[in-house]
């Protein structure tokens, strides 16, 4: 299997496979939140891979040293992106145990004056998010910030926002790599190199 | 050019509007009429509990009606309360009652022992305006509190109006029971339980404290009844069960009174069917294998016997497909051993062991062979389907994310204390209420019953339990995230 198939190979499994991984298993996504992300995904991944296929001679006619630019400027992107979701997931995504078993609370980015009292102790010291749920139970939590469900969605939107940063900037680059003529580190370019 | 776009414009139009327009003619929604249940009076040796009890599932079953709303039954047990002790409420009394909470309808009725073992529910609605008996329904079973609440629980259903011939039966019985039933995602009542339900697929949910969730599909026809009998698994259960296959016709009852850490296992069965031991003899699958990615148990249909199992022939009279999909929270299979039977009649018998058959799943790390491959893929593709076809289960499992709302057990020593729940939340910045709870009672109504209080249902969170017993306050903190459940007070010895 020559670079060139093995990179178009990976385009295709990098814009198809994650949505619909994350719309079974909901990988590292929000509570409740796997079929809007895994859907999300799976569009964004289709639609471009067919930009991709549509714009394939512009592609391919785009000088070599270009492509390589463009293919580590968005890997470094798909890191960015994945360093920016993982700490404010970790921020909004507070794990807590319940009866032996592990489950996730889903707080929004910015607490309301009701959230951040709860988190707070009778010296209004903030003991944190974990505290507060074992304190007042996952079900008030959960009212209060339904009662502010504004601040949760542009949370979701948030999130939204930076997977898919995450995901499409890589899949574009094995893309850019895959449909442009003469890859740049091509087998048959490789020999021609050592000639 | 403009002409196709004012063409294409126009037809969009009035292709959302004219649905609109139509349903809005035609479907008109029923009003449902207000109803009241009066806790039924009870003759002979039957304690007045039963009568609360089959009240309360009269209660339940008319939640599900499409003709009435039943109010509030806090309501109707304080309308009851000014009735005079031991006077038994007639007509004209439950008309009168009825007027007092403002509804149309008013059910009524008593329980009594016609002879040794033998009791007769009799429940009439009453309408209020006319002060006259609407409709009647009488039915005889053993005394078995069980029982009664069966025979209730039909009345009910004789009462509603509901035609048989339009509407099918599902019978669910769990064990252990008093299990939470969902039907389609809308709480039902608790196991065991008789429901009407119309011709369909439907997706019943059981959910119970300390136990795995369990999710059946079933498909209901017109005129039949179908039987879900159900063990449930402990959450303790780890790998010390095994099932093993049935091997034709094979069904296994349950032991009488499992613990809760060593559920029942399967084994074939011998006649007459033997309690199973929790050493069951190789070939076996291991229960663990049955927890893992989807997998499908296919329910035996079986004809009217309660203890032998066929599977369904041309000749066997038209059976549901019922199929038990199985799927739980946190991508864990529920412990399900479950049985679906269509049969002519109703029944309630509870002290035959309810039939149990399962169809055994591939242990995992196991090589898969191309049957079991093809299982896993068929599970792969029904999750898939699911998520895009906006079944109920795909919406159920979304709600999975959050654990399921436990029950609390509130005890006094003597009991009849009234009991009032708030929740720490609710206290603070009013911490000086604590000292006099019933301030904060007054401004916020969070009294739940008297004691004693059992398997109530509540929200996750951690309450303040304020005790009020004539006038003596005592106050209890349930720290439910920490696995509290019960609470028990003594008035002789403390309060504030």
């Amino acid at each position: 299997m020559s670079m060139k198939t093995a990179f178009k190979t990976m385009t295709m499994l990098f814009h198809l496979i994650p949505g619909i991984a994350i719309l079974l298993e909901g990988i590292k996504t929000p509570p409740g939140n796997k079929i809007l992300f895994g859907g999300v995904t799976e569009a964004f991944g289709v639609l471009s891979l067919f930009l991709l296929y549509i714009c394939t001679n512009k592609i391919k006619n785009i000088n070599d040293r270009k492509i390589i630019k463009w293919a580590i400027g968005l890997a470094i992107c798909t890191f960015v992106f994945l360093a920016a979701y993982l700490c404010v997931f970790d921020y909004c995504v507070v794990p807590y145990d319940y009866e032996g078993k592990q489950y996730s609370a889903y707080f929004p980015i910015y607490l309301d004056a009701n959230l951040r009292k709860m988190m707070e102790d009778d010296n209004g010291r903030d003991m944190g998010k974990l505290w507060a749920i074992n304190k007042y139970g996952i079900t008030e939590i959960n009212d209060q910030i339904k009662a502010k469900s504004i601040y949760l969605t542009i949370t979701t939107i948030l999130l939204l926002s930076l997977y898919q940063g995450t995901l499409l900037p890589i899949a574009i680059a094995f893309g850019i790599i895959g449909f442009h003529e003469k890859m740049p580190i091509d087998d048959q370019g490789m020999k021609d190199n050592s000639l | 050019m403009r002409r196709p776009i004012l063409a294409g414009v126009s037809i969009f139009v009035i292709s959302q509007i004219l649905p609109i327009v139509v349903y809005g003619q035609t479907a008109q929604i029923p009003q449902k009429s207000l109803l009241a249940i009066i806790d039924f009076n009870v003759e002979g040796n039957l304690s007045i509990t039963t009568g609360k009890a089959a009240g309360e599932k009269i209660f339940e079953t008319f939640l599900n009606s499409e003709n009435y709303k039943p109010i509030e039954r806090k309501k109707a047990e304080d309308a009851n309360k000014r009735l005079p002790e031991n006077k038994t409420c007639d007509q004209k009394c439950a008309a009168k009652l009825g007027k007092e909470m403002e509804v149309d309808y008013v059910v009524t009725g008593e329980i009594s022992q016609i002879e040794a073992g033998k009791c007769e529910i009799k429940a009439d609605l009453i309408d209020v305006a006319k002060i006259e008996i609407v409709r009647s329904a009488s039915k005889v079973r053993s005394c078995e509190v069980e029982d009664i609440l069966a025979a209730a629980q039909e009345a009910a259903f004789d009462l509603d109006g509901i035609n048989d011939k339009e509407v099918g039966t599902l019978s669910i019985k769990s064990f252990p029971a008093y299990a939470s039933v969902f039907i389609d995602n809308q709480y039902k009542g608790n196991t065991p339980i008789i429901m009407k339900l119309k011709p369909g697929n439907h997706l019943v949910l059981l959910e119970k404290e300390n136990y795995k969730m369990a999710t059946i599909k079933i498909e209901i026809m017109a005129g039949k009844t179908n039987k879900i009998n159900l063990f449930l698994e402990s959450f303790n259960d780890k790998t010390t069960q095994q099932i093993e296959p049935p091997s034709s016709n094979s069904i296994a009852p349950p032991p009488p009174n499992p613990p809760q850490s060593a559920p029942p296992s399967l084994s074939p069965p011998p006649p007459p069917p033997p309690p199973p031991s929790p050493t069951v003899a190789p070939p076996s699958t291991p229960y663990s294998a049955m927890q893992g990615p989807p997998t499908h148990l296919t329910t035996a249909v079986s004809p009217p016997s309660p203890t032998v199992r066929r599977p369904p022939t041309p000749s066997t009279p038209p059976a549901p497909s019922a199929t038990a999909a199985l799927s739980a929270p946190k991508a864990k299979l529920p412990p399900l051993i479950m049985s679906a039977s269509p049969e002519p009649e109703p029944e309630f018998n509870t002290e035959s062991p309810p039939p149990t058959a399962v169809e055994p799943s591939p242990p995992m790390g196991a090589a898969a062979s191309p049957a079991e491959s093809r299982t896993i893929f068929s599970s792969i593709v029904d999750s898939i389907s699911r998520i895009f076809t906006n079944e109920p289960e795909a919406d159920l499992k979304r709600t999975l994310d959050n654990p399921p709302n436990p029950r609390i057990d509130i005890t006094s020593t003597p009991l009849g204390a009234k009991v009032y729940l708030v929740s720490v939340w609710d206290i603070k910045g009013n911490a000086h209420l604590l000292n006099d709870p019933l301030d904060f009672i007054s401004l916020k109504e969070y009294r739940i019953n008297n004691t004693p209080i059992k398997n109530e249902p509540v929200p996750l969170k951690n309450y303040w339990v304020i005790f009020d017993y004539n006038g003596k306050i005592e106050r209890r903190l349930l720290k439910i995230m920490e696995g509290q459940r019960k609470v028990d007070w003594n008035v002789n010895e403390d309060g504030i």
